[in-house]
């Protein structure tokens, strides 16, 4: 009898196990936007752990990546402030850590006015009366950014043809006719920050600890590409052509990009070019490629060759 | 007693083992392990599907570049046997507008494909080229010039290899529609390495005949005409070095030396010599410094600065030291005076500030020659400067490098009340300028430069000073981060 129960206990422990893992694998497969939990990562993911150092409920490196170490941060922070300790960092607890409070904003490479989950006040009252005006949106007029509001901006982003992220900021207030203060919308956007994000991806996953300029380097092989005509003529082009970079392949390039990296590629919009004009690079000791060796070899840089 | 205690621990483990062989002879334990084995059974299931379904998406997306990347490819040849057809400028604009949208549009689906990059660089420069050829046609042809005998050669032999290389595509089509099916997949992962197919047979076909395109474009034309990607660009030389001397080793540690400045070096090392061999690039002394004042003390260097080795000039500097946040930054004013100060100290005399841009607690200030109060914008240098302490902590010269030399300035055919009524009335100016502006072609035309407000935005209008024509219209960007032009 006593063995026949073990079994049971066994049997049921073993299915729990299974219908975690499985469920875990389907919810993996989504992107989930409005909370971030184990694997998750980018600024969104800096800036939580930020705030959990300032707090000093963490106490390691702000890397963006949601690993053991941030959801038993945000598990103690949950408890502390009684919110469900479930290591998920969703709108309660953004909303106790001060993230989504008024007009902070949202994402540390955003700045300007931006509405969302918890923001209030006389600007979201009008986000909700515009929004009424084209039926995107039947609940009150209150000047609470809920649900409902949260689910009309995203109604009209997607018929908008914007990104659909429920967020009201430059471009969704523009669209909705609501005039930002004067210079938000370009504010941001100069001639050096236009393609810095995607460009500092890439940097960040092609030539981390690599010398500084032999980042700029791979910045500035990426940008002679769009002006080389062998190659994709935009930035985004070039960086995702298949099988053009390691790093787009196997997927590091959505890593957040450090400081360094950013750096280095603001020089290279800016004109600093350490590679001479190249417009390949390949590591020596790496390389598949046996066409590559064709090439003349104009710069070595750290652990890469560059060539035209 | 350390050896009871083991053994022990051996007795309680074979009980243990024993206790366990026994439970698994329970026939209710091994229905347990067939559950498991199920439920592993139905995830393994489940993850293939999900793979499966990638994998036909992303069939699907490849499919679609090459089938429309083809239709484009078909369009152009087709388009380009029937300008010989027409006599007049004004009946080639609609073919030439069509031709740059759709080469166009064929460069950026078959730059999606995943072909190993020796044969695609091939495909996309050539459809660059076109693309870019055929603006320039479109350009000349509204302005109702006409072709000259060269350009007619030029689209004769666009024309064949477009033909080459529609015929290509039609026959991987056939191929496909004769039941070869192209794995995608199967020709990323062979286009890493070159050729030595071990994909399918089909794979093979579809490789192999986009990979002989290479050979039938051996003797693509080189291909010069007003525009950004024709041949010339690659092959401009230095103007302003390329009459000098090469220097030797210890004069380009020297110049570095004194560029840096002597008393803040700690260590400076040569890294990296260009070899003189290479064609169309600016060799080059590379030196690594470090500095008495770096913040990171473990790093080997903070400083990289090429020393050109024809004429020995600093051809690009960077100080990768991090600025500190401070609130106390110093005046943009006095900084562009004593950048100037430092420009002229090296030996660029001329120098004027016309944009800027706040990085990172430094300032870019872009610098462009003037000669007899014309702005020369292709002589351009850029220097990065600390806000914190006014340090130049970083410089750029390769535009210069590339075009400075003491032109002869056209004299202009219009005047510049002329010039201010090529403009909207809504257009209020504000300043008129006279400057030599490079087209994409890095073709310097003396333009007037009409600055002034469109509402509310800022723009600059460039009327050029020999016909009146259009060259360009930027709009001024001034916000805190700076005044910059897009």
């Amino acid at each position: 009898m006593k063995e026949r129960r073990i079994g049971y206990i066994i049997l049921v422990s073993i299915m729990i196990i299974v219908i975690t893992i499985s469920i875990n694998i389907v919810n993996l497969s989504m992107v989930n936007v409005v909370a971030y939990t184990w694997g998750s990562r980018g600024t969104m993911v800096q800036q939580i752990q930020q705030k959990l150092i300032e707090w000093g409920y963490y106490n390691k490196e702000v890397d963006g990546v949601y690993g053991y170490d941030t959801w038993y941060a945000v598990k103690t922070f949950q408890q502390k402030n009684n919110i469900l300790a479930d290591g998920i960092v969703g709108n309660a607890t953004l909303s106790k850590m001060g993230i989504f409070s008024g007009n902070v904003a949202y994402a540390a490479t955003e700045k300007g006015n931006l509405y969302t989950w918890g923001s209030t006040g006389e600007k979201v009252k009008e986000i909700q009366r515009k929004l009424k005006e084209w039926d995107y949106y039947n609940g009150g007029i209150d000047g609470d950014y809920g649900y409902n509001t949260w689910l009309a901006v995203r109604k009209f982003q997607g018929k908008n043809g914007l990104k659909v992220d429920g967020i009201a900021g430059g471009n969704t207030l523009e669209k909705i006719g609501i005039r930002t203060s004067a210079k938000t919308s370009k504010s941001s956007a100069g001639n050096v920050s236009r393609d810095v994000n995607i460009l500092a991806a890439a940097i960040h996953g092609e030539a981390r600890g690599e010398p500084y300029e032999g980042m700029v380097a791979v910045g500035a092989v990426i940008l002679n590409r769009t002006k080389s005509g062998k190659f994709p003529s935009t930035v985004a082009g070039v960086i995702y052509q298949p099988g053009a970079f390691d790093a787009v392949d196997d997927g590091q390039i959505n890593l957040a990009p450090g400081k360094q990296a950013i750096s280095a590629a603001k020089d290279a919009l800016s004109g600093w070019d350490p590679s001479s004009g190249c417009i390949y690079y390949w590591n020596p000791a790496t390389a598949t490629s046996k066409w590559i060796w064709s090439r003349d070899i104009v710069a070595k840089i750290g652990n890469h060759y560059f060539g035209k | 007693m350390p050896d009871k205690k083991i053994e022990d621990r051996q007795t309680n483990k074979d009980n243990f083992l024993l206790r366990l062989k026994k439970k698994l002879s329970d026939r209710h334990i091994y229905s347990v392990f067939v559950v498991i084995i199920a439920v592993m059974i139905g995830i393994g299931v489940y993850i293939y599907k999900e793979k499966a379904n990638y994998e036909t998406y992303l069939q699907n997306t490849f499919q679609n570049s090459f089938y429309e990347g083809a239709k484009y490819i078909d369009d152009v040849d087709n388009l380009l046997a029937k300008i010989n057809v027409t006599n007049k400028p004004n009946q080639r604009v609609k073919i030439f507008t069509d031709l740059y949208r759709e080469a166009a549009s064929a460069q950026t689906n078959m730059g999606r494909l995943p072909y190993n990059q020796e044969t695609m660089s091939t495909v996309l420069k050539f459809l660059t080229q076109l693309s870019d050829f055929s603006y320039a046609m479109l350009i000349k042809s509204a302005d109702n010039q006409d072709l000259t005998k060269e350009e007619v050669k030029q689209i004769n032999d666009l024309s064949k290899y477009a033909t080459v290389l529609s015929t290509k595509m039609a026959q991987i089509k056939q191929d496909v529609s004769d039941g070869n099916r192209i794995n995608w997949g199967e020709i990323q992962k062979e286009g890493e390495q070159t050729m030595n197919m071990k994909g399918s047979a089909s794979t093979k076909a579809v490789a192999g005949s986009i990979s002989g395109v290479k050979k039938d474009f051996q003797n693509y034309p080189t291909l010069i005409y007003d525009g950004p990607f024709s041949d010339h660009i690659q092959k401009m030389e230095p103007e302003f070095l390329k009459d000098k001397a090469y220097i030797k080793k210890d004069e380009a540690l020297k110049i570095a030396k004194d560029f840096i400045g002597q008393d803040k070096i700690s260590k400076i090392d040569m890294t990296f010599v260009t070899d003189t061999k290479q064609k169309y690039v600016i060799p080059v002394y590379r030196f690594a410094a470090k500095m008495k004042n770096d913040t990171n003390k473990e790093r080997d260097y903070s400083v990289i600065l090429d020393i050109t080795q024809q004429g020995g000039k600093p051809l690009w500097m960077l100080n990768y030291n991090e600025i500190p946040q401070t609130n106390k930054e110093l005046k943009l004013e006095d900084l562009s005076a004593k950048t100037k100060d430092f420009l002229n100290n090296k030996g660029y005399p001329n120098m004027e500030v016309n944009y800027y841009e706040i990085v990172d607690g430094a300032v870019v200030f872009n610098f462009a020659y003037e000669q007899d109060g014309v702005t020369i914008y292709s002589d351009l240098i850029k220097v990065k400067v600390s806000l914190v302490d006014g340090d130049v902590v970083g410089f750029e010269s390769q535009g210069y490098a590339m075009t400075h030399k003491e032109r002869e300035l056209p004299i202009p055919k219009i005047t510049a009340e002329q010039a201010k009524k090529e403009v909207s009335n809504t257009f209020k100016i504000e300043r008129v300028k006279l400057t030599l502006i490079p087209l994409n072609s890095k073709r310097e035309v003396l333009c007037y430069e009409l600055k002034g407000k469109n509402g509310e935005k800022d723009f600059l209008v460039y009327v050029n000073a020999l016909t009146g024509k259009h060259e360009n219209i930027l709009e001024v960007i001034k916000n805190e981060n700076g005044v910059f032009t897009q």
